[in-house]
């Protein structure tokens, strides 16, 4: 009894019915976490290229750490590429990065009339 | 890219394994992976994408338990009474298909909302943490005078309330909603059926007639009651769940399983949109995901919500399979004892996790169930448990 009352279940239109659309939804799910998996991380950009209009936007930059000063939970770095330079503020803990080649990702900010990036993560290049 | 998705089926597996058995949390999961070595190891992302699939699929799961054992969690409570009478009429299955719909809708419901939310929640936000505990208070009361015995309906919601009151406050106790709602909405149904020698009858998988309309509305009372709590401190699914009945004169047990399925998924998932949106997570997996995401961009909030999608669609398959098996299952059994066995569990459980104190608190909290069931008050007055603190904790704040 049991297994063809199952099977009935199965065949019941509106449990069918709702079997395909979940199908379909998660089809449409895996199919925007491939596009967004590889568009998730901001585009890298230069350093020249970053202005007010960027404010609070997520930016990529990479360069060369010129200058690092050490603050109390606050690291402030001034970072280099070709087109320019700016700050980047970290609240992580970091080692020594002077002169060193990173890759900085974070969020476009103004202080004291200055744009800057605080930055969420940091890592070699 | 495959690191992802292996995630997102490993979470929902997990979210599975946490749906279905009684007492164990996807909080204690989350605690387990943040406490482990793995974020050292495994990226960030990873790890919260196995978050969110296994919170999600732990929203279709954890109807099963609370309909065929009568074990609930707080986003289930309300659900094991008419889950059991649905059950009792052979209809166990159609009880738990009814909260999956609920899910289901209710999920591409929130995410098709997800801009209106973007635009409007900072700006509601102050608004309805003031508002709310008035919402809630004229809801109760509401609750209470449609009541036909309304002295007795006030003084379970008054007892309940004290018990929810001290219980909360009970220093030693490890988490005190598991003997709370596990007494008050649980062992006391089961004692009552092991007392009774309940016989469950052959279990039918017939579809339960809803119109479109009575979906709908279930649907909408789900979604807005689902949004005033969910970005909210110290509310959840069930103050949300007392919230939606104010949207009927009085609510079919079929609409009510609906509803109550649709909040608990719309609760999780619009708090990882509070998480992005305030900074603020109000569930667990919100906790364990703001704490993994060094930055939370756009990106990443569309990413969640891709997995929410996935996990969720999978989960109406994974939930209606299993409930299937349950109401084959369950038949074979002797009811009795089976009633008694999850009773037993249930003890065990509460001393393992809560100690003594929790075992004090489930006798209380089983004995005030059963007394609400033989005054034949409606047991939604028993959320005064979580009602209650809520109430006074926020008018307190106001003096």
């Amino acid at each position: 009894m049991n297994s063809s009352v199952s099977l009935k279940a199965l065949k019941s239109i509106k449990i069918m019915a709702l079997l395909k659309l979940s199908l379909i939804t998660a089809l449409i799910g895996i199919t925007a976490l491939v596009w967004l998996s590889l568009n998730l991380e901001p585009k890298l950009i230069s350093i020249s290229s970053i202005n007010s209009e960027l404010i609070d936007s997520w930016v990529k930059v990479k360069g060369s750490v010129v200058e690092q000063k050490q603050f109390e939970g606050l690291t402030l770095l001034n970072l280099r590429d070709d087109s320019g330079e700016i700050k980047v503020i970290s609240r992580m803990a970091l080692e020594n990065l002077t002169s060193k080649q990173v890759e900085v990702i974070g969020k476009v900010v103004e202080y004291k009339g200055q744009i800057e990036i605080e930055a969420t993560q940091i890592k070699y290049v | 890219m495959f690191s992802l998705f292996f995630a997102l089926l490993l979470g929902i597996l997990a979210g599975t394994f946490t749906g279905i058995v009684p007492g164990v949390h996807i909080n204690l999961v989350a605690v387990l992976l943040l406490s482990s070595g793995l974020m050292k190891t495994v990226p960030s992302l990873v790890l919260a994408v196995f978050v969110v699939a296994m919170a999600i699929t732990h929203t279709f799961l954890d109807f099963i338990p609370s309909v065929f054992l009568g074990a609930p969690e707080p986003g289930t409570s309300l659900s094991v009474l008419p889950g059991h009478r649905f059950l009792l009429k052979g209809k166990g299955y159609a009880a738990v298909k009814l909260t999956v719909i609920g899910s289901y809708f209710g999920l591409l419901f929130a995410l098709v909302l997800i801009p209106l939310f973007l635009v409007t929640v900072k700006a509601i936000y102050p608004f309805l943490s003031k508002t709310l505990v008035f919402v809630l208070l004229g809801i109760v009361a509401l609750l209470i005078l449609k009541e036909r015995k309304k002295l007795l309906a006030l003084v379970i919601f008054l007892l309940s309330g004290l018990l929810g009151l001290a219980t909360l406050n009970l220093a030693p106790l490890k988490q005190p909603l598991l003997p709370l709602l596990s007494g008050l909405f649980g062992t006391s149904l089961l004692s009552l059926s092991f007392l009774r020698n309940v016989k469950l009858p052959k279990q039918g998988f017939k579809e339960i007639k809803l119109t479109k309309k009575e979906t709908f509305k279930a649907l909408g009372a789900g979604m807005v009651s689902s949004s005033l709590v969910a970005f909210l401190p110290g509310v959840g699914p069930a103050q949300a769940a007392i919230i939606s009945t104010a949207f009927w004169k009085k609510i079919t047990n079929k609409a009510f399983l609906v509803v109550l399925g649709s909040i608990n998924t719309i609760v999780m998932l619009l708090s990882f949109l509070s998480l992005y949106l305030l900074g603020k997570p109000r569930t667990g997996a919100a906790v364990a995901v703001g704490k993994l995401l060094s930055w939370f961009s756009f990106n990443h909030l569309l990413m969640l919500a891709a997995v929410a999608l996935v996990a969720g669609s999978i989960a109406v398959f994974i939930t209606l399979w299993l409930a299937k098996r349950f109401a084959l299952k369950l038949v074979q059994l002797n009811y009795k004892w089976l009633c008694f066995s999850v009773i037993l569990f249930v003890v065990c459980l509460t001393i393992a996790i809560s100690g003594l104190y929790g075992l004090l608190v489930l006798a209380v909290a089983t004995s005030l169930g059963i007394a609400t069931i033989l005054l034949y008050v409606r047991k939604m007055h028993l959320m005064g448990c979580l009602l209650f603190p809520v109430i006074i904790q926020h008018l307190g704040g106001f003096s």
